[in-house]
């Protein structure tokens, strides 16, 4: 009898379950388009086929404020950090969130899940069935395979005709360059969402920085080529008796610097359109065999692979006084190391500096770089009013939305100075509450999301310090040319799927020998075997897969 | 009850004698069963995406079957062995180290005589228990890079200040000293609340014996709590391969992958970018297997020798 | 555990041995925490650049990380909350596990090795994160407190160990108490557990504890209801979301790693707490002798 209830209960779940899980079962694998609810035509239904066909209803020119003339209600998944928490809470709190609120008359429902776990919450928001009208993917969070299976899926819309109809501004902006025109569709013309987006993408933020301070006492220059930095430490460790490269974890920089000398790149990058993979290069061997000397040497820091830095170190180490060369972000140094007084040490300055080359006068083609085009905001199957939402999407990138969402209202929280330019109000910069201006900034000025973003507003609310000769790092960094950075690529699924199959065994078998060969326990001739295992684990096919998408992506 | 001298019983007989004995028991027992059964047994239909191209859209019944592929992915990669024997000789090792230890605290903590020190001692001991992990890996590296306090003392030995952490040699002893550190006092209370359970009848009849404080605790205390420390241990058999991703992450690095370098951590790295449920899910079925396989093994083994048995 | 002693120099000489081990082992468990409390109290610029372990505050001392802490609102709804759990989640748990631990120990019951086995099983095959969370969505438990609660009511570690407890106490006290006509309720409630008090204090520890520090299931079933958050919820949040975000942001919040410590001291502190008051139960042991019919 229990036997039975069990299979009793395992049935019924089991129903259950297939009721629950087949989120796509409504609409099979084409792209469905849910028919809008709200105030509009009903023509505006996606089709499963490429966007271009406009519908029969009129272009927008200009999104009309406001937008509709009954108080409409969206809701949209956006991730949100927590460290304002005791500021904001939600959004909406946000005065210039408000603002826009009145303007257009839509009301957006937020739903934060906090960044840092946004993607077991993604995962598990996908899996309920219900989605929010919209979604804003950002920091990381992907959907399985990428957005254009998202919409094979079923899960998000097609928006090509969305768009061509009722965002007047945002196809304006696509046209703006190759980079806005490539970066917004997938390989087969599909508009992926509406992307966090400005003309030209934030300037280089990550770059090589050399301590002053140490440099003035050791009386040398900041150097520009490979050997000068071997002076330069050699020096160091003589006079200062410090090893002061401190290399991340993986023991290659993040934007490849050192290692671009060379001519290569540190994984995928790109020669004139063919991909090539750095670690089979000779120039990594060259690489390695200079890193491997400078070590025994003791030009590096001895504990760089259990540091745990990826891209910036922590603080603690930043600071340390056993550095003399790392790469780190330029707001950090500048607003944390010594606006916010983090260090003591009053000589403590970094200069920041451009990737060496071998030889003078070389080529280098690879450094940090930010795209002008990030994060996508996807309208779901469930969208309730894919008119509306589009609409009020496309007003975030006109010039008026750009100002409210950065700046605030003119008066109150930012005015023009004699140059035009934009400046805060003493109700962020000496909020008369007592707010730092971050925590002012963060309850006046909507953050991030979709829309068009300002990056100079950060260096508002952290003025940089006059430091002696004080050099703009994002000048430097921002100098060194991006030829042989591969854009945003996208694959099937297929290849994705025997892609990553591939790729991760290479990915580990990679960071373990470069770190191995430069600290020597294991010899640098085995370099040629290195190469052939890797051919061996399917290299070759990966990157055959990743011209494939290189090749797609130009033809867009 | 005495069962009647008939020769065989049919399956309904049995099923209806046994509920007039234990009726009443396993009314009792009725809501942990229906526990295990809503949230443990019905979702474990969610195996099944183990052999399954997992798709989170089309869910569980949508998504495409493609049999042991991903097992066969799995055994197939280049570093299956060196995953396999990573996770058994760290589990071993932590089994072998930090089992016996927070017996062994126990028994010591027993024969502290003010209460005051023991009771203060206890309370001290499981604080490592709630420090963030995050924190303990990070005093961890500390001490171990070049330059740190036990780095210093092993050079005393090594001859040169190395950084501990970044040779695969010694891995598998600083995380498995990390996790007594971590889990000792919280790991011996159980122990502690059984050794005040120990009869006292049987510690007056050896003092008349003769016995001493020594021979009393080899013939009367250990003795007693044996049946907890096999039923603990068989227990503990059933997540030999469960080496968490977590600490491992925190400690390892490319130069200790040789070594640290688990089957969890491999996977956590492998699934990063793409988000493959149905291979996690497949090696999670793995482990599980061989996980059942061993605490089976342990306790028929345990059955057979000492009539002490989970089951 | 009143074992009888003699007091040899060899005695005399453990004792003192031991004595040093266990201060030796207390210095070293108390350390990392130590470490973080005095952090928490020290001038947030050295705690940024310090590397070591730190023994006593560093720079000036201020407990303007508590006021910070203690300024955000959600601390007062985590804790609220917490306390709910913790207080509801254990009297469910340690009731089900000495339930469970009852009838498995009870040597009429055929079926309990079947029983055992079947709890064990659980232990080892997990049906993973989403197929989890589509059974809780199901049974409509989303957004509500009892997804919290119910899903991690039972533990087979507490369970068996019950189990293990409850099976030790002699069967003549079962035979004496049904001989008066008691059912298996009472002698379980009246009898049995009485007798097994630290054992039971334990699996209420266990569970009491376990139940603070959980803050998954509350993440991912408690979407749209942050006001249901406990405590460590929101601690995570922070400490999560420290890492993520500020690699390349330029506005670094000063008392942001000296929060994380703080928010540590508070989420800990009061369950460290409660081992006093359950470490009474760990006394001398039931003379078990003198209650033999």
């Amino acid at each position: 009898m229990k036997a039975k209830r069990i299979l009793a209960a395992l049935l019924a779940a089991g129903a259950v379950l297939s009721m629950a899980s087949c989120n796509g079962g409504n609409g099979g694998s084409s792209a469905s388009g849910s028919t809008p609810t709200g105030s509009s035509p009903a023509s505006t239904g996606s089709s499963a086929d490429n966007g271009g066909s406009s519908g029969s209803a009129e272009q927008l020119t200009e999104i009309p404020l406001p937008i509709v003339q009954e108080k409409t209600t969206l809701t949209y998944w956006f991730p949100w950090d927590a460290t304002v928490s005791n500021v904001v809470t939600n959004n909406n709190e946000v005065e210039s969130v408000k603002v826009m609120e009145e303007l257009t008359n839509v009301h957006i429902d937020y739903i934060h899940p906090t960044i840092g776990q946004e993607t077991e919450l993604f995962s598990v928001l996908l899996s309920s069935g219900d989605l929010p009208d919209m979604m804003y993917l950002s920091n990381g969070v992907q959907y399985p395979g990428g957005i254009v299976t998202g919409i094979a899926d079923g899960m998000f819309l097609n928006i090509n005709d969305l768009v061509a109809q009722y965002a007047p501004n945002f196809s304006k902006w696509r046209e703006y360059d190759e980079e806005h025109q490539k970066e917004t569709i997938s390989d087969d013309g599909l508009i992926l969402g509406f992307p966090m987006m400005n003309d030209v993408g934030e300037p280089a933020n990550l770059g090589l920085c050399i301590r002053q301070d140490y440099l003035d006492q050791i009386k040398k220059e900041v150097p520009s080529t490979l050997d000068e930095m071997h002076d330069v430490l050699l020096a160091a460790k003589d006079q200062l008796g410090i090893s002061g490269l401190l290399l991340p974890s993986k023991g290659v920089f993040f934007d490849s610097a050192l290692l671009s000398a060379y001519g290569v790149g540190k994984e995928w990058y790109q020669n004139d359109g063919t991909v090539l993979f750095g670690p089979m290069q000779e120039g990594y061997r060259d690489y390695l065999v200079m890193m491997h000397q400078w070590y025994d040497e003791g030009l590096i820091d001895p504990n760089f692979v259990s540091n745990g830095m990826n891209d910036a170190p922590t603080n603690d180490l930043l600071v340390s006084d056993d550095v003399l060369i790392t790469e780190t972000y330029w707001g950090r140094v500048v607003d944390a190391m010594v606006y916010n007084g983090v260090t003591q040490n009053e000589d403590f300055w970094l200069t920041p500096f451009a990737p060496p080359v071998k030889n003078e006068g070389d080529h280098i083609g690879i450094r940090m770089y930010n795209s002008s085009i990030l994060n996508q905001t996807v309208l779901t199957k469930d969208c309730s009013d894919p008119v509306i939402a589009t609409m009020w999407l496309d007003y975030q990138y006109t010039e008026d939305a750009m100002v409210l969402n950065n700046y605030g209202v003119e008066g109150e929280t930012f005015y023009y100075d004699e140059k035009g330019d934009f400046q805060f109000t003493d109700l962020i910069m000496k909020n008369p509450d007592g707010r730092t201006t971050t925590d002012a900034n963060r309850l006046y000025v909507r953050r991030n999301g979709s829309g068009w973003i300002d990056y100079k507003r950060q260096w508002l609310t952290n003025p940089t310090v006059k430091h002696k000769d004080e050099v703009w790092a994002y000048d430097i960094w921002n100098a060194v040319p991006t030829d042989w950075i591969i854009p945003s690529i996208t694959m099937t699924t297929d290849e994705s799927s025997e892609f990553q199959s591939i790729y991760a065994d290479i990915k580990t078998y990679v960071e373990e020998t470069t770190v191995g060969m430069i600290m020597g326990t294991t010899p640098i001739d085995q370099f040629d075997a290195f190469v052939g295992q890797l051919k061996e684990m399917g290299i070759e096919r990966a990157i055959e897969i990743e011209q494939a998408a290189l090749d797609r992506y130009y033809a867009r | 009850m005495e069962k009647t001298a008939r020769p065989k019983k049919t399956f309904a007989e049995k099923v209806r004698l046994e509920i007039k004995n234990c009726g009443a028991l396993y009314v009792m027992a009725l809501p942990v069963f229906l526990f295990y059964l809503l949230f443990r047994y019905i979702p474990m239909i969610g195996t099944v995406m183990a052999f399954q191209k997992f798709n989170i859209a089309k869910g569980l019944f949508g998504s495409p079957w493609i049999g042991f592929n991903n097992f066969i992915t799995f055994f197939n990669s280049y570093y299956f062995a060196r995953l396999m024997r990573n996770t058994v000789l760290i589990s071993l090792a932590d089994l072998l180290f930090n089992f016996p230890a927070p017996i062994i605290f126990a028994l010591l903590l027993n024969e502290v005589n003010r209460k005051w020190f023991k009771k203060a001692v206890q309370t001290i001991s499981y604080m490592p228990y709630f420090v963030s992990i995050v924190v303990l890996c990070g005093l961890v590296i500390d001490f171990c890079e070049a330059g740190g306090v036990i780095s210093n003392i092993a050079s005393i030995f090594l001859g040169d200040q190395v950084n501990l952490l970044s040779k695969p040699e010694y891995f598998r002893t600083i995380f498995v000293a990390s996790n007594i550190w971590q889990g000792l006092g919280y790991g011996s209370i159980v122990y502690i609340a059984a050794l005040t359970n120990v009869d006292q009848e049987l510690y007056e009849a050896a003092v008349i014996d003769g016995a001493g404080r020594w021979k009393q605790t080899l013939h009367v205390t250990i003795p007693s709590i044996v049946p907890t420390i096999v039923i603990l241990l068989i227990l503990r058999m059933g997540s030999i391969l469960d080496v968490g991703y977590e600490k491992v992450m925190l400690l390892y690095n490319p130069a200790t992958y040789e070594t640290a370098d688990v089957i969890s951590t491999f996977v956590y790295r492998k699934g990063f970018v793409d988000y493959d449920y149905g291979y996690s899910t497949a090696v999670g079925l793995f482990n599980s297997v061989i996980n059942l396989c061993l605490l089976t093994l342990t306790n028929l083994i345990s059955r057979k020798v000492g009539e002490v048995s989970l089951f | 555990m009143a074992m009888v002693q003699r007091n040899t120099v060899s005695r005399k000489v453990f004792v003192a041995i031991n004595t040093l081990l266990m201060a030796g082992i207390a210095f070293v468990c108390l350390a990392p925490f130590w470490h973080v409390l005095m952090a928490s109290v020290s001038d947030p610029a050295m705690v940024e650049v310090n590397k070591s372990l730190i023994l006593w505050p560093l720079g000036k001392t201020s407990i303007k990380a508590y006021q910070l802490v203690f300024s955000n609102d959600n601390i007062f709804i985590g804790y609220r909350n917490t306390l709910f759990y913790v207080i509801v989640g254990t009297v469910i748990s340690a009731m089900m596990s000495s339930l469970a631990g009852y009838v498995m120990s009870r040597k009429r019951c055929r079926w309990r090795g079947a029983f055992a086995f079947y709890i064990t099983f659980t232990m080892m095959f997990h049906a993973g994160m989403i197929p989890t969370f589509i059974m809780v969505k199901n049974y409509g438990l989303v957004n509500t407190r009892w997804a919290v609660i119910l899903p991690t009511a039972v533990s087979v570690y507490n369970t068996i160990i019950m189990r293990t407890s409850i099976a030790a106490v002699p069967d003549s006290l079962e035979e004496s108490a049904h001989i008066d006509g008691a059912g298996d309720w009472t002698i379980l409630f009246r009898i049995i557990l009485p007798l097994v008090k630290s054992t039971f204090a334990v699996i209420v520890l266990f569970y009491a504890v376990s139940k603070w520090n959980a803050w998954f299931d509350a993440m991912i079933y408690l979407t749209q209801r942050r006001d249901l958050y406990p405590l460590q919820l929101f601690l995570r949040e922070i400490l999560v979301q420290a890492k993520a975000a500020s690699s390349a942001d330029s506005e670094v919040v000063l008392y942001e790693t000296l929060q994380k410590y703080a928010t540590i001291i508070v989420s800990t502190l009061p369950i460290l707490c409660i081992y006093p008051f359950v470490q009474k139960y760990f006394v001398q042991g039931v003379m078990i002798g003198s209650v033999k019919g």
